[in-house]
Protein backbone atom coordinates (compact mmCIF):
# COMPACT_ATOMS: atom_id res chain seq x y z
CA UNK A 1 0.00 0.00 0.00
CA UNK A 2 0.96 3.15 -1.25
CA UNK A 3 1.65 6.10 1.94
CA UNK A 4 -1.04 8.36 -0.35
CA UNK A 5 -3.21 5.26 -0.18
CA UNK A 6 -2.34 4.67 3.27
CA UNK A 7 -3.20 8.12 4.40
CA UNK A 8 -6.67 8.22 2.47
CA UNK A 9 -7.60 4.88 4.05
CA UNK A 10 -6.61 5.82 7.60
CA UNK A 11 -8.91 9.07 7.28
CA UNK A 12 -11.93 6.94 5.98
CA UNK A 13 -11.35 4.79 9.19
CA UNK A 14 -11.30 7.66 10.89
CA UNK A 15 -14.67 8.78 9.92
CA UNK A 16 -16.72 5.85 8.70
CA UNK A 17 -19.57 5.57 11.12
CA UNK A 18 -17.71 7.06 13.66
CA UNK A 19 -18.70 9.09 16.78
CA UNK A 20 -18.21 12.79 16.63
CA UNK A 21 -16.33 14.36 19.72
CA UNK A 22 -18.74 15.73 21.27
CA UNK A 23 -20.99 12.58 21.42
CA UNK A 24 -17.71 10.28 22.58
CA UNK A 25 -17.04 13.39 25.36
CA UNK A 26 -20.08 13.41 26.45
CA UNK A 27 -20.93 9.73 27.28
CA UNK A 28 -17.89 9.20 28.87
CA UNK A 29 -18.70 12.19 31.48
CA UNK A 30 -21.97 10.65 31.68
CA UNK A 31 -20.85 7.28 32.67
CA UNK A 32 -18.14 8.63 34.91
CA UNK A 33 -20.50 10.72 36.78
CA UNK A 34 -22.75 8.04 37.52
CA UNK A 35 -20.11 6.03 39.02
CA UNK A 36 -18.70 8.98 40.56
CA UNK A 37 -21.75 10.34 42.19
CA UNK A 38 -22.61 6.73 42.93
CA UNK A 39 -19.44 5.98 45.13
CA UNK A 40 -19.47 9.28 46.50
CA UNK A 41 -22.87 9.40 47.78
CA UNK A 42 -23.53 12.58 45.72
CA UNK A 43 -27.50 12.22 44.72
CA UNK A 44 -28.30 15.37 43.51
CA UNK A 45 -25.16 14.86 40.96
CA UNK A 46 -26.34 11.17 40.24
CA UNK A 47 -29.91 12.07 39.82
CA UNK A 48 -29.35 14.60 37.20
CA UNK A 49 -27.76 12.05 35.02
CA UNK A 50 -31.03 10.90 34.72
CA UNK A 51 -33.65 11.05 32.24
CA UNK A 52 -37.35 11.87 33.86
CA UNK A 53 -38.63 8.61 32.37
CA UNK A 54 -35.51 6.47 32.56
CA UNK A 55 -35.26 3.13 33.14
CA UNK A 56 -32.72 0.88 35.36
CA UNK A 57 -32.59 -2.54 34.97
CA UNK A 58 -29.62 -5.72 36.20
CA UNK A 59 -29.44 -9.23 34.72
CA UNK A 60 -29.80 -11.37 36.16
CA UNK A 61 -31.39 -10.00 39.13
CA UNK A 62 -29.70 -10.36 42.16
CA UNK A 63 -32.28 -9.12 45.23
CA UNK A 64 -30.34 -5.51 45.61
CA UNK A 65 -32.27 -3.28 44.15
CA UNK A 66 -36.32 -3.19 42.75
CA UNK A 67 -35.36 -3.80 39.21
CA UNK A 68 -36.77 -2.87 37.09
CA UNK A 69 -36.94 0.92 37.81
CA UNK A 70 -38.88 3.70 36.45
CA UNK A 71 -38.37 7.19 36.34
CA UNK A 72 -35.31 9.24 37.72
CA UNK A 73 -36.95 9.61 41.26
CA UNK A 74 -37.39 6.02 41.96
CA UNK A 75 -33.99 5.13 40.53
CA UNK A 76 -32.56 7.82 42.34
CA UNK A 77 -34.10 6.82 45.93
CA UNK A 78 -33.20 3.37 45.79
CA UNK A 79 -29.94 3.95 44.96
CA UNK A 80 -29.45 5.91 47.10
CA UNK A 81 -31.22 3.85 50.08
CA UNK A 82 -28.35 0.89 48.77
CA UNK A 83 -25.58 3.34 49.33
CA UNK A 84 -26.90 3.49 52.90
CA UNK A 85 -26.83 0.36 53.53
CA UNK A 86 -23.24 -0.36 51.90
CA UNK A 87 -21.50 2.45 53.78
CA UNK A 88 -18.19 1.53 54.93
CA UNK A 89 -17.68 -1.40 52.55
CA UNK A 90 -15.29 0.30 50.52
CA UNK A 91 -17.30 -0.32 47.08
CA UNK A 92 -16.02 1.71 44.04
CA UNK A 93 -17.55 1.67 40.65
CA UNK A 94 -15.02 1.59 37.76
CA UNK A 95 -15.68 2.28 34.20
CA UNK A 96 -14.06 2.23 31.19
CA UNK A 97 -13.92 0.77 27.35
CA UNK A 98 -16.54 2.88 26.41
CA UNK A 99 -18.10 2.07 22.95
CA UNK A 100 -20.75 4.22 21.56
CA UNK A 101 -22.78 1.76 19.25
CA UNK A 102 -25.26 4.11 17.19
CA UNK A 103 -27.93 6.46 17.09
CA UNK A 104 -31.46 5.74 16.58
CA UNK A 105 -33.88 9.06 16.45
CA UNK A 106 -32.68 10.81 18.73
CA UNK A 107 -31.14 9.02 20.99
CA UNK A 108 -27.39 7.89 21.08
CA UNK A 109 -26.70 3.76 22.34
CA UNK A 110 -23.77 3.17 24.02
CA UNK A 111 -21.67 0.31 26.22
CA UNK A 112 -18.79 0.40 28.59
CA UNK A 113 -17.35 -2.58 30.93
CA UNK A 114 -17.75 -2.09 35.34
CA UNK A 115 -15.91 -4.07 37.27
CA UNK A 116 -16.80 -3.03 41.10
CA UNK A 117 -14.62 -4.25 44.39
CA UNK A 118 -15.34 -3.90 48.26
CA UNK A 119 -14.42 -4.66 51.15
CA UNK A 120 -16.92 -7.10 51.87
CA UNK A 121 -15.59 -9.23 54.40
CA UNK A 122 -14.67 -6.31 56.11
CA UNK A 123 -10.72 -7.02 56.15
CA UNK A 124 -9.93 -3.48 54.86
CA UNK A 125 -8.58 -5.44 52.06
CA UNK A 126 -11.12 -4.89 48.88
CA UNK A 127 -11.57 -7.68 46.30
CA UNK A 128 -13.26 -7.74 42.72
CA UNK A 129 -16.74 -8.20 43.26
CA UNK A 130 -19.11 -7.85 40.18
CA UNK A 131 -18.24 -7.14 37.16
CA UNK A 132 -20.13 -6.27 34.05
CA UNK A 133 -20.93 -4.57 31.27
CA UNK A 134 -24.05 -1.50 30.84
CA UNK A 135 -26.17 -1.05 27.87
CA UNK A 136 -26.97 2.41 27.73
CA UNK A 137 -29.40 4.86 25.78
CA UNK A 138 -29.06 8.74 25.84
CA UNK A 139 -31.52 11.42 25.00
CA UNK A 140 -31.02 15.37 25.24
CA UNK A 141 -33.86 16.68 27.80
CA UNK A 142 -33.55 20.15 29.03
CA UNK A 143 -30.44 21.16 26.98
CA UNK A 144 -28.27 18.01 28.86
CA UNK A 145 -27.84 14.86 27.31
CA UNK A 146 -29.32 12.31 29.79
CA UNK A 147 -28.82 8.19 30.59
CA UNK A 148 -32.57 7.08 29.15
CA UNK A 149 -31.90 3.63 30.21
CA UNK A 150 -29.00 1.61 31.52
CA UNK A 151 -29.49 -2.38 31.74
CA UNK A 152 -26.18 -3.62 33.41
CA UNK A 153 -25.89 -6.95 32.81
CA UNK A 154 -23.60 -8.65 34.53
CA UNK A 155 -20.60 -11.60 33.22
CA UNK A 156 -22.45 -14.24 35.05
CA UNK A 157 -25.26 -15.22 37.52
CA UNK A 158 -23.76 -16.89 40.38
CA UNK A 159 -23.51 -20.77 40.44
CA UNK A 160 -24.67 -20.58 36.81
CA UNK A 161 -22.20 -20.98 33.48
CA UNK A 162 -22.21 -17.59 31.20
CA UNK A 163 -24.03 -18.20 28.40
CA UNK A 164 -24.69 -15.78 25.79
CA UNK A 165 -25.57 -12.21 26.83
CA UNK A 166 -29.10 -11.02 26.15
CA UNK A 167 -29.50 -7.52 23.84
CA UNK A 168 -30.51 -4.36 25.39
CA UNK A 169 -34.26 -4.54 25.26
CA UNK A 170 -34.80 -0.45 24.84
CA UNK A 171 -38.54 0.50 25.87
CA UNK A 172 -39.34 -2.39 27.54
CA UNK B 1 -22.75 10.21 13.88
CA UNK B 2 -22.82 14.32 14.23
CA UNK B 3 -22.90 16.56 17.02
CA UNK B 4 -25.88 18.05 15.61
CA UNK B 5 -27.34 15.70 17.75
CA UNK B 6 -26.74 17.41 20.50
CA UNK B 7 -26.98 21.23 19.32
CA UNK B 8 -29.53 22.12 22.32
CA UNK B 9 -26.95 20.88 24.47
CA UNK B 10 -25.33 23.49 26.84
CA UNK B 11 -21.93 23.66 25.54
CA UNK B 12 -20.66 26.04 28.10
CA UNK B 13 -20.56 23.82 30.84
CA UNK B 14 -18.61 21.47 29.00
CA UNK B 15 -14.78 21.13 28.32
CA UNK B 16 -13.79 21.22 24.74
CA UNK B 17 -12.95 18.23 22.97
CA UNK B 18 -9.00 19.40 22.40
CA UNK B 19 -9.08 19.58 26.05
CA UNK B 20 -10.46 16.47 26.98
CA UNK B 21 -7.96 14.34 24.91
CA UNK B 22 -5.05 16.51 26.50
CA UNK B 23 -6.01 16.03 29.37
CA UNK B 24 -7.17 12.55 29.11
CA UNK B 25 -3.46 12.08 28.33
CA UNK B 26 -1.98 13.60 30.97
CA UNK B 27 -4.00 11.22 33.58
CA UNK B 28 -2.81 8.24 31.74
CA UNK B 29 0.91 9.26 31.67
CA UNK B 30 0.71 9.38 34.95
CA UNK B 31 0.31 5.88 35.63
CA UNK B 32 2.27 4.47 32.75
CA UNK B 33 5.04 7.01 33.47
CA UNK B 34 5.15 5.87 37.22
CA UNK B 35 4.35 1.73 36.78
CA UNK B 36 7.65 1.92 34.19
CA UNK B 37 9.46 4.04 36.18
CA UNK B 38 10.31 6.89 33.43
CA UNK B 39 10.49 9.61 35.75
CA UNK B 40 11.41 12.35 32.44
CA UNK B 41 7.93 11.46 31.02
CA UNK B 42 6.82 11.60 34.82
CA UNK B 43 7.92 14.91 35.40
CA UNK B 44 6.33 16.29 31.79
CA UNK B 45 3.04 16.10 32.85
CA UNK B 46 3.33 18.50 35.88
CA UNK B 47 3.23 22.61 35.90
CA UNK B 48 6.49 24.07 37.26
CA UNK B 49 4.11 24.97 40.47
CA UNK B 50 2.36 21.75 40.59
CA UNK B 51 1.25 21.00 43.86
CA UNK B 52 0.84 16.94 45.20
CA UNK B 53 -1.46 15.94 48.69
CA UNK B 54 -2.58 12.75 50.05
CA UNK B 55 -5.63 11.95 52.49
CA UNK B 56 -4.25 10.30 54.81
CA UNK B 57 -0.51 11.33 54.17
CA UNK B 58 0.60 7.92 55.28
CA UNK B 59 4.99 8.03 54.56
CA UNK B 60 4.40 10.56 51.82
CA UNK B 61 5.55 14.06 52.66
CA UNK B 62 2.94 16.00 51.38
CA UNK B 63 1.84 18.56 50.53
CA UNK B 64 5.07 18.83 47.86
CA UNK B 65 5.17 21.98 45.84
CA UNK B 66 7.05 22.22 42.48
CA UNK B 67 7.26 19.78 39.88
CA UNK B 68 10.88 18.76 40.78
CA UNK B 69 9.92 18.17 44.59
CA UNK B 70 7.17 15.70 43.17
CA UNK B 71 8.91 13.90 41.22
CA UNK B 72 11.95 13.09 43.07
CA UNK B 73 9.31 12.36 45.77
CA UNK B 74 7.80 9.50 43.97
CA UNK B 75 10.39 8.38 42.69
CA UNK B 76 11.62 7.61 45.80
CA UNK B 77 9.30 6.33 46.79
CA UNK B 78 8.82 3.73 43.69
CA UNK B 79 12.51 2.63 43.89
CA UNK B 80 11.66 1.61 47.74
CA UNK B 81 9.25 -0.65 46.93
CA UNK B 82 11.28 -3.66 46.83
CA UNK B 83 9.35 -7.25 46.10
CA UNK B 84 6.48 -6.05 44.29
CA UNK B 85 5.16 -3.60 41.21
CA UNK B 86 2.32 -1.71 40.98
CA UNK B 87 -0.25 -1.22 37.90
CA UNK B 88 -2.18 2.53 37.98
CA UNK B 89 -5.19 2.55 36.09
CA UNK B 90 -7.43 5.90 36.56
CA UNK B 91 -11.27 5.77 35.51
CA UNK B 92 -14.28 7.62 35.46
CA UNK B 93 -12.60 10.53 34.91
CA UNK B 94 -14.55 13.80 34.54
CA UNK B 95 -13.78 17.18 33.57
CA UNK B 96 -15.61 20.45 34.03
CA UNK B 97 -14.20 23.76 33.00
CA UNK B 98 -13.34 26.44 35.78
CA UNK B 99 -14.10 30.49 35.59
CA UNK B 100 -10.41 31.16 35.48
CA UNK B 101 -9.35 28.84 32.39
CA UNK B 102 -8.55 25.66 34.07
CA UNK B 103 -10.10 22.48 34.30
CA UNK B 104 -10.99 20.95 37.28
CA UNK B 105 -10.94 16.92 37.27
CA UNK B 106 -12.30 14.21 39.84
CA UNK B 107 -11.70 10.33 38.84
CA UNK B 108 -11.25 6.80 40.83
CA UNK B 109 -7.67 5.32 41.16
CA UNK B 110 -7.58 1.76 41.04
CA UNK B 111 -4.21 0.17 41.90
CA UNK B 112 -3.31 -3.72 41.69
CA UNK B 113 -0.41 -4.71 42.85
CA UNK B 114 2.09 -7.34 41.56
CA UNK B 115 3.87 -9.50 43.71
CA UNK B 116 7.39 -10.01 41.96
CA UNK B 117 7.93 -13.71 44.03
CA UNK B 118 5.20 -15.26 43.01
CA UNK B 119 3.16 -13.34 40.33
CA UNK B 120 0.21 -13.18 42.38
CA UNK B 121 -2.24 -9.84 41.86
CA UNK B 122 -4.34 -8.39 44.08
CA UNK B 123 -6.17 -5.00 44.71
CA UNK B 124 -3.71 -2.36 46.39
CA UNK B 125 -5.21 0.66 46.63
CA UNK B 126 -8.75 2.29 44.92
CA UNK B 127 -9.17 6.26 45.72
CA UNK B 128 -10.02 9.09 43.88
CA UNK B 129 -7.86 11.70 42.15
CA UNK B 130 -9.05 15.18 42.79
CA UNK B 131 -7.14 17.70 40.28
CA UNK B 132 -6.73 21.10 38.52
CA UNK B 133 -5.28 21.90 35.26
CA UNK B 134 -4.05 24.37 33.66
CA UNK B 135 -2.29 25.82 30.72
CA UNK B 136 1.30 26.05 30.53
CA UNK B 137 3.06 27.56 27.91
CA UNK B 138 0.08 26.54 25.39
CA UNK B 139 0.32 22.43 26.83
CA UNK B 140 -2.31 21.32 29.29
CA UNK B 141 -0.14 19.87 32.44
CA UNK B 142 -1.60 18.76 35.55
CA UNK B 143 -1.44 21.65 38.65
CA UNK B 144 -3.09 20.19 41.44
CA UNK B 145 -3.50 16.94 42.54
CA UNK B 146 -5.03 15.91 45.26
CA UNK B 147 -5.02 11.93 46.26
CA UNK B 148 -8.07 10.53 48.30
CA UNK B 149 -7.46 6.95 49.74
CA UNK B 150 -10.35 5.04 49.83
CA UNK B 151 -9.66 2.04 52.71
CA UNK B 152 -6.72 1.75 55.12
CA UNK B 153 -4.96 -1.65 56.08
CA UNK B 154 -6.37 -1.96 59.56
CA UNK B 155 -4.11 -0.86 62.12
CA UNK B 156 -1.65 0.24 59.27
CA UNK B 157 -1.31 3.80 57.99
CA UNK B 158 0.50 2.81 55.13
CA UNK B 159 -0.45 3.77 51.98
CA UNK B 160 1.12 4.11 48.72
CA UNK B 161 1.54 6.89 45.88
Amino acid sequence: MSAATDRSASAEFATAGQPDSWIYMEVCRIVAEYALALDGGDFERFRAIWAADARFATNPDFGMLPVPMIGRDAITSAFEQLWHRNRGRGIRHFVGDVKIHGTTGDAIEARCAMVAVSDRHGTGKQIVHRSGEYRDRFIVEDRTLRLQNRLLQYDCEVGAPIGPLPGLRLNA
Amino acid sequence: MKSEMLDAVDRTKLVSPEAFVAISGLVSEYCLAYDAGDFKRFASIWTDDARFSAEPAGPLPVPMYGRAAIVDTLAARRSAGTGRRTRHYTLNLRLEPRHDGAVTGLSAMLVVEINAHDGSMSIHRTGWYHDVFALERGQWRLQERLLVYDVLDHGNAKVGA
